[in-house]
């Protein structure tokens, strides 16, 4: 498989307080990859940086054979890199529809748009009956389908997800895996920040464990399943 | 009867000035969250455009709206690469800005000064007459103000509520940062934003000019006013202000036909105090919901 995105030695954070300390990953297409590590490590500010919301200060980063580690937010997602952040992030008196609709804001084709919303709503129905409501006035679930399904709506080649079962219900996290699953058979790659271990084992292909604000070990999930330290300390011994 | 009509059509004129100039005020905070301070001088510069081009070349209505538009749009379109783009990110924007564009319209101002004088010239663009609706009379050009006042306050719901630039606007308003991951250029609709309302005050300030003068001091009123309406409705509440627009210029009319025009303005204020103690985020304003 080629290499869709390939992250080298980045250096990036908060104004003077650099939180990645040369961050090293590769995402093949199709492929899915987790970020696991304790909280505060940087997985959330690597999401962030490779999004353009933070400055890439040293390194380099290329996406679908583009060199973007200086482009704006804009054109790495008019490039197919979709980020999908904590929080859901919606547009809170703008409708579901409408939410969905911003996601697919640089296609112009509205067939294609059309489309799209069809795919969402089969994947999510319950957002079919909620179309008209407000996205404040939705439950947290079903605000997580929003953020998700507006993130499909876009022209992704990948989708980076972060933490997409926080705060949710077991049954919830089920449906909400399903949709990614089903999305996963049709070849999208993924790069996932995700505290749920279980969920993580049978989603991923890969795992890169950060710690400090570097990588301290990647792997397969079946290298993952051999190495007991991973297992205990980080995936609750799954 | 007659009464209730004339406080009525002098209630739905000024409404229709000050929706235009509100509508505009509260569209760049909504989504800038700024306060233009120049925001009257867009309104002059309208006026004085239209007067400027009509006494060399004697253009018709629709070509003087065209050309205050124009004009507001342009005013709106430097301030923001001027000055606003510029301050957009520092951690003191709202302040900041407040001074900077109080500053622009002082400079404007004392521009418009110099180069015409204060003399109070009367608007060569308007529509003469008068016809009468039960024993009232009104002038063809109140019909006008408040049928450029519909067409234009309506051309901008239907741009926000049904266009994708309409939804690049508010989605911005709401959330930039979801905005600008959804692929949404932010600096753009700014800028947009800007001509929009700059837009819109130009022709206020040329429908303004049409029932009084050209002065360079005309903007300051309307502003005051636009800034109390915006108030009431509840900051950046753009379908509130159009309302507050004309419920408070029919209080206006009213309290300035019973007990004179000077008790106007200070019971619109009265009002105003006693509806911010009851709603203090305005009328139409809402409390940001915060789900963790």
């Amino acid at each position: 498989m080629s290499a869709l995105l390939s992250a080298t030695d980045v250096v990036s954070g908060y104004l003077n307080r650099p939180v990645l300390h040369g961050v090293s990953i590769d995402i093949a297409e199709g492929e899915v990859l987790a970020l696991i590590g304790p909280n505060g490590h940087g997985k959330t500010t690597l999401l962030r940086t490779l999004s353009g919301f933070l400055p890439t200060r040293n390194g380099q980063f290329e996406f679908a054979g583009a060199r973007l580690e200086h482009a704006t937010v804009h054109a790495r997602v008019e490039a197919g890199l979709v980020h999908i952040p904590q929080g859901d992030q919606l547009f809170a008196e703008m409708s579901v529809e409408e939410n969905l609709l911003m996601g697919a804001y640089l296609v112009t084709d509205a067939r294609e748009v059309e489309r799209r919303l069809d795919q969402v709503y089969t994947l999510f129905p319950r957002l079919k009956d909620r179309r008209p409501q407000t996205a404040s006035s939705l439950s947290g679930g079903e605000r997580r389908m929003v953020g998700i399904g507006r993130g499909l709506m876009a022209d992704a080649k990948l989708i980076m997800l972060d933490e997409p079962s926080l705060g949710l219900a077991p049954l919830l996290i089920e449906q909400i895996y399903d949709a990614l699953s089903k999305l996963r058979t049709e070849g999208r790659s993924f790069l996932v920040v995700e505290e749920n271990p279980s969920r993580l084992m049978t989603f991923a292909d890969r795992l890169c464990l950060m710690d400090a604000g570097n990588i301290i070990w990647s792997g397969s999930t079946a290298e993952a399943r051999k190495s007991e330290d991973i297992l205990k300390t980080y995936l609750g011994g799954h | 009867m007659e009464i209730l009509i004339q406080i009525f059509v002098t209630g739905l004129t000024l409404g229709s000035m000050y929706a235009l100039a509100a509508v505009g005020l509260s569209l760049i905070y909504g989504t800038l969250g700024m306060f233009n301070m120049a925001h009257g001088m867009f309104m002059t510069l309208g006026a004085y455009a239209v007067f400027s081009l009509a006494s060399v070349f004697g253009v018709p209505l629709i070509l003087g709206v065209l050309a205050a538009m124009v004009a507001g749009a342009v005013i709106g379109m430097l301030t923001h690469l001027l000055i606003v783009r510029f301050m957009l990110n520092s951690p003191d924007f709202e302040t900041n800005i407040l001074v900077a564009t109080a500053g622009l319209g002082i400079l404007l101002e004392d521009l418009i000064l110099k180069i015409y004088g204060g003399y109070p010239y009367p608007q060569p663009v308007k529509i003469e007459g008068t016809f009468s609706v039960g024993e009232v009379n009104v002038t063809y050009q109140a019909l006008v103000i408040l049928l450029i006042a519909i067409v234009c306050i309506g051309s901008v719901a239907w741009l926000l509520l049904k266009t994708r630039f309409g939804r690049a606007i508010r989605a911005t308003a709401m959330n930039r940062d979801a905005a600008r991951l959804m692929g949404v250029r932010t600096n753009t609709v700014y800028l947009q934003v800007m001509a929009l309302a700059g837009a819109l005050a130009g022709v206020a300030g040329l429908m303004i000019s049409t029932l009084a003068t050209l002065s360079p001091q005309m903007g300051g009123d309307p502003l005051l006013k636009a800034f109390v309406i915006c108030v009431v409705a509840g900051l950046g509440n753009v379908w509130g202000a159009g309302i507050c627009a004309i419920g408070l210029a029919l209080i206006e009319s009213a309290i300035g036909f019973y007990f004179g025009v000077r008790f106007g303005f200070p019971t619109m204020l009265m009002l105003v105090i006693i509806v911010l103690i009851w709603r203090p985020l305005g009328l139409f304003g809402k409390e940001k919901v915060v789900r963790l």
